[in-house]
């Protein structure tokens, strides 16, 4: 039924209703100005390179690091990096603080989600063979970024400062000292002591939060730009 | 008569043309049912399985057995174990590392399919297995 056929009521309300809308109110100076709408409805409908369901654990791992960042950020408003600070407030959190287990919990389980979507990732760029000529570069920077996932786990596994963490910091941070010529700088360098104490878990803390958050955003950008440059690599 | 422009092809064209749908509802729909997927499974997750609390740190205490340490070191410890000296885990660790940035350095035959990759196909392949052996040993499954 076109807008001449409508009885004079029905014109007023739909005219009403079109002023009063988003589209009225906010959106048609600016629609009269720049045709968003035009311009949206022309790149909605736009082809998009076929995608099949096994091309989509980057953008999940991508989602699970955006998630990771949002409780993150609420798990730090209670958290002190200290000794023994941090198991204190680590039993604030899962105990007292509004739904502070439901985050932790949610930290948790999108971390280890984030490692196996990464590796699901990897695993389906090799079987394409995906990492060849001209994605070559575009394959180290996430190998790179394989890496800065599972120094996310293990430095945030020794935050909460509870024995478990702190024998497996030692453990890892020991083999790490045990490679030749630079090890036992580098294990100085990670552990600020001779010793997993607290000047560790200040350490891990800024790596977890500040240093790998932002590497690895560093190196996303970077990954996305290339795969917007190249597009996603072709079925064979 | 015109061909339609957002049908998607099932094919590939015979100029080899890649096959392609409408961003919109298409794309974007399996966007939004990946994001709710993953959101859902994370949440229902935490919400059956919630994070118990180790007792606290303490230095003197006996070590905590190795069965005990974080499920991602449990190929690193599998790997020490059959090794003579630590030293050499670590080197061993650091050079597949670095053998897996420089993978398109060691692979340039330019063969997609993974049956014409057998020097980097068996090895990866073998590594995976181990990865995930190890990390079922981890979870108690096997071990």
């Amino acid at each position: 039924m076109s807008a001449r056929d409508r009885r004079p009521d029905e014109r007023f309300l739909k005219g009403l209703l079109d002023r009063l809308g988003i589209r009225g109110v906010l959106y048609g100076p600016l629609e009269r100005r720049i045709s968003v709408l035009g311009a949206l409805e022309t790149s909605l409908k736009k082809p998009f390179p076929y995608v099949s369901w096994w091309s989509c654990f980057g953008g999940i791992a991508f989602l699970l690091f955006l998630i990771q960042a949002a409780t993150g950020i609420l798990l730090m408003v209670f958290y002190i990096p200290a000794d023994p600070e941090a198991h204190r407030t680590i039993i604030h959190i899962a105990g007292r603080a509004p739904f502070g287990w439901f985050f932790r919990t949610i930290h948790h389980w999108s971390g280890i989600g984030m490692l196996l979507a990464v590796s699901a990732h990897v695993v389906r760029v090799f079987v394409k063979g995906a990492y060849q000529k001209p994605r070559d570069l575009n394959w180290a920077i996430g190998s790179v970024l394989f890496f800065l996932t599972a120094g996310f786990i293990l430095t945030g596994d020794l935050l909460p400062w509870t024995q478990s963490g702190y024998w497996s910091a030692v453990w890892w941070t020991d083999l790490v000292g045990s490679f030749p010529v630079l090890g036992q700088q580098f294990q100085l360098f990670l552990r600020g002591s001779q010793n997993v104490t607290g000047s560790t878990i200040t350490r891990f803390y800024v790596f977890h939060v500040f240093a790998l958050p932002a590497l690895t955003t560093l190196f996303m950008v970077i990954h996305f730009v290339i795969v917007r440059k190249l597009g996603l690599s072709e079925p064979f | 008569m015109t061909e339609k422009p957002y049908k998607i092809r099932k094919k590939h064209s015979r100029r080899g043309e890649r096959k392609t749908y409408p961003l919109y509802p298409n794309h974007l729909l399996r966007v939004l049912m990946v994001i709710m997927g993953t959101v859902a499974a994370i949440a229902i997750l935490s919400a059956l399985f919630p994070l118990p609390l180790d007792r606290i740190a303490d230095p003197l205490a006996q070590p905590d057995p190795e069965s005990r340490a974080l499920w991602l070191l449990k190929p690193a410890i599998l790997l020490n174990d059959m090794m003579p000296f630590p030293g050499l885990t670590a080197v061993l660790i650091a050079v597949l590392a670095v053998l897996f940035v420089l993978l398109p350095i060691l692979d340039r035959s330019g063969q997609r399919s993974i049956k014409r990759r057998i020097l980097v196909g068996v090895p990866f392949i073998l590594w995976m297995l181990f990865l995930a052996w190890s990390l079922l040993l981890s979870t108690g499954v096997w071990g």
